[in-house]
């Protein structure tokens, strides 16, 4: 049987007091929203369940530790347990806080993948879901601008089509900026370093660095827990794709150069993948296959020539 | 006159005649040239009529030519600033597009919507655009061709010789409400006829299948001109009485109608577009029942029907035009809720499907919108419920109304019938707009962007 035909309504709109534009139709609570997020993301209950159990062993047997500590440093002079207490106390304060904005932003990040993902019925809530991901980020002004310049009757796909095209289009042009320069910076800085510890050094640290702000360009402020999880993203691509297409492209190049030539270069390709990535989740839109900003093969291309000539320079010197 | 004046005025004439012929020779020429440049485009604006066109065309010039308050979000050329300059330039080869009377009707007091378009005509927009991949300012010239629906139909009578068209026409008006309204012409007593009354009755059948809004009303000519067809070598009917005399006379005029106007029609316009927009008023056609949406596609098809899609080399085509973009457009859309667009979309689509089908088989991938070229409504939240809110086509009352919901399917019960039939289905007013604004519109920048930026 068909669905009947939803009947047509007239109104009086005599008491346009009443009436608001349709954009203003109330938001959906976003904070529910982050919530589920976080518990459908999380995978298996079981596994929660484990943790969480795991978790509270070692907070009872931790206490019990402590506890013992304190009564024994009490038993030796009051005031060394006080003191004992006094500083434990404000590191588990200090590890809390931490664990706390690690999981906020955790929240964030899969609040993103939501965002990407689930369809929200229409623009406005799109619009409503977007503008709340981005508040209180540098680019809530921007955002605010292009969700703006939606028009009432979009459907969500004209709004995420329209999206990408304009707020989306504009930060992945900025991200790529940001990956390719670290990337370069990272190649360069191992070929000079005459260290392997040294190499490992600046390589973490200009590519934490580098995630730190890809993330807070596309309002995911990676840091602790949050860039953990990118690295094992990461890691997982890395292992479950293969070597990447980029670097077969460009590995007869690359073994032309000798030593830390050919290790630089590879250091660099493997930050811009690092670094493509962190953009594909921390997005709040799926970045498009065609994408020709955002992609390890593109910002390779930028980045030899450069790379090239200055590595030759280096050598020359 | 002697004979070395008489020799002295026929040189004069045969030189005349051949600076004609030249001036058109490199007129064509010039047209082929920039055609095959990519920098002259010709959209064919298509429709039945009453399906938008004139409002259409005078939108698309305004979004255009006032780029600074236009909201084209959805038009990467305007969005990007890469357009400079818009001119409105005649096209010398047609009459005139009447855009500044459209555009004093709309923002007169009362406003109203622009007149019916009566006449083939044309307008040349004179893009200029800082091309993405050259430096210097380029220009392209978008011809927008627009001409009365009425005539489309008319195209159905180029494959039909007179006896199958008047057996075509009296079998397709023989049934239900059309023979109704067409009675008084198809019984008349054959011995009393005569061609003035013919003629008469023609007209008014005419008529009133185009008030019942029907689509399949031809010949469109002598709808929108019938005084210039009762003269006895022009004018023609459906006939197959027993009266030699009339039968010889209508089929001769029938023929010279078809050799004349419509080729004329078919290759000088209908031929030459090689990009279009064909704009469809389904609502209008759902609220007058299952009769007359029939009728409206099957007039669709054929005339789409009629239309060359094909993918070809951009010199080819500057030679021998074919449609290689089309975009199929449901017009009016401000007068539904934008949460049904997409239905709006899909139902437009199952009307057009085969038409749809055959275009993309040839490489023309086609596009359905769902459009409104001047928006007359705003979709507003009034105590919980979204609402469609204008003012009334006499300009007196605040209208608000829900429409009722759209079939991504052409309806099949009489209960969904009912559903649009019943809809009090009320025009609205024009929106309140100055001369130097663009108008508030649904999807033109997509339209645009379909039509135009390959080319930008």
């Amino acid at each position: 049987m068909t669905k009947p035909v939803r009947p047509a309504v007239d109104f009086d709109l005599g008491d346009l007091r009443d009436s608001s534009p349709i954009e203003s139709v109330e938001a959906l609570p976003a904070t529910v929203v982050a919530d589920e997020e976080v518990r459908s993301t999380r995978g298996s209950r079981w596994v929660d369940a484990l943790f969480i159990a795991t978790g509270l062993v070692l907070v009872v047997m931790a206490s019990a530790q402590w506890y013992e500590s304190y009564q024994w440093l009490q038993s030796l002079n009051d005031w060394l347990g006080y003191v004992f207490a006094g500083i434990s106390s404000a590191v588990t304060v200090g590890i809390l806080a931490l664990i706390a904005r690690s999981v906020r932003q955790g929240k964030q990040l899969a609040r993103a993948k939501r965002i990407r993902e689930q369809r929200f019925g229409s623009a406005q809530q799109l619009s409503k879901h977007f503008e709340s991901y981005f508040s209180g980020a540098e680019q809530s002004a921007v955002v605010r601008d292009a969700l703006a310049q939606l028009p009432d009757y979009f459907t969500e796909d004209e709004a995420r089509n329209q999206l990408q095209q304009t707020l989306m289009a504009q930060l992945d042009q900025q991200a790529s900026e940001i990956i390719t320069r670290h990337s370069q910076d990272n190649a360069l800085m191992v070929a000079v370093s005459p260290f392997i510890w040294l190499d490992m050094l600046l390589s973490v640290w200009r590519t934490s660095k580098m995630i730190s702000e890809v993330g807070a360009l596309y309002g995911v402020r990676a840091t602790g827990l949050v860039r953990w999880r990118i690295y094992r993203e990461v890691l997982r691509v890395m292992v479950f794709a293969g070597a990447s297409e980029a670097v077969i492209h460009q590995l007869p190049w690359a073994s032309s150069f000798l030593g830390r030539a050919g290790q630089a270069v590879g250091v660099a390709i493997y930050t811009a993948r690092i670094g493509v990535h962190t953009a594909k989740i921390c997005r709040p839109l799926a970045l498009p296959a065609e994408s020709k900003t955002i992609g390890v093969s593109a910002i390779t291309r930028r980045m030899i020539p450069v790379l090239k000539a200055r590595l030759q320079i280096k050598e020359k010197e | 006159m002697s004979r070395l004046a008489r020799l002295r005025q026929e040189y004069t004439r045969i030189k005349q005649s051949l600076q004609e012929a030249g001036q058109q020779l490199a007129d064509d020429g010039k047209v082929v040239y920039q055609r095959a440049l990519g920098e002259r485009v010709v959209i064919g604006v298509t429709g039945l009529s009453r399906s938008g066109k004139s409002a259409f065309i005078t939108s698309f010039i305004q979004q255009l030519t006032q780029l600074s308050s236009a909201r084209l979000a959805g038009f990467g050329a305007a969005v990007s600033g890469r357009i400079t300059a818009v001119e409105v330039h005649q096209n010398d080869a047609f009459e005139k597009f009447d855009f500044d009377q459209a555009l004093d009707a709309l923002t007169a007091q009362p406003r109203r919507w622009p007149d019916a378009t009566t006449d083939i005509t044309s307008t040349e927009l004179h893009i200029f655009y800082q091309h993405v991949k050259s430096k210097p300012a380029k220009r392209i010239i978008v011809e927008l061709v627009d001409y009365p629906g009425e005539l489309l139909f008319d195209l159905s009578m180029l494959a039909l010789d007179f006896s199958q068209w008047s057996t075509h026409w009296l079998k397709l008006n023989s049934t239900g409400e059309k023979h109704c309204l067409t009675k008084n012409f198809t019984q008349l007593d054959d011995d009393e006829a005569t061609h003035s009354l013919h003629h008469e009755q023609f007209v008014l059948a005419l008529k009133q299948l185009k008030q019942a809004g029907y689509s399949q009303v031809s010949p469109g000519h002598m709808l929108l001109t019938p005084d210039a067809y009762a003269d006895r070598d022009k004018l023609f009917v459906p006939y197959i009485g027993r009266s030699q005399t009339l039968r010889a006379m209508y089929e001769a005029n029938y023929e010279r109608y078809k050799a004349q106007e419509l080729k004329h029609f078919v290759t000088e316009v209908f031929n030459r577009q090689d990009r279009q927009i064909v704009l469809v008023d389904l609502l209008q056609s759902l609220t007058k029942g299952e009769q007359v949406f029939d009728d409206q596609r099957a007039a669709l098809e054929l005339i789409v029907g009629h239309t060359n899609y094909a993918k070809q080399n951009r010199l080819i085509n500057a030679i021998k035009p074919k449609v290689n973009r089309v975009v199929f457009a449901c017009t009016k859309a401000d007068q539904v809720l934008s949460g049904d667009h997409d239905d709006l979309r899909q139902l437009l689509f199952e009307v057009i499907k085969s038409t749809y089908e055959a275009a993309s088989v040839v490489g023309v991938s086609p596009i359905c919108e769902a459009i409104a070229a001047i928006r007359s409504s705003q979709e507003i939240d009034h105590k919980g419920s979204a609402v469609i809110a204008g003012e009334s086509i006499d300009q007196a009352a605040t209208v608000g109304y829900a429409n009722p919901g759209i079939l991504t399917h052409i309806p099949e019960t009489k209960e969904e019938w009912g559903a649009y039939t019943d809809w009090q289905y009320r025009p609205l007013a024009p929106p309140i707009v100055g001369r130097h604004k663009a108008f508030p519109h649904i999807r033109m920048d997509s339209v645009m962007n379909h039509l135009l930026e390959d080319l930008l």
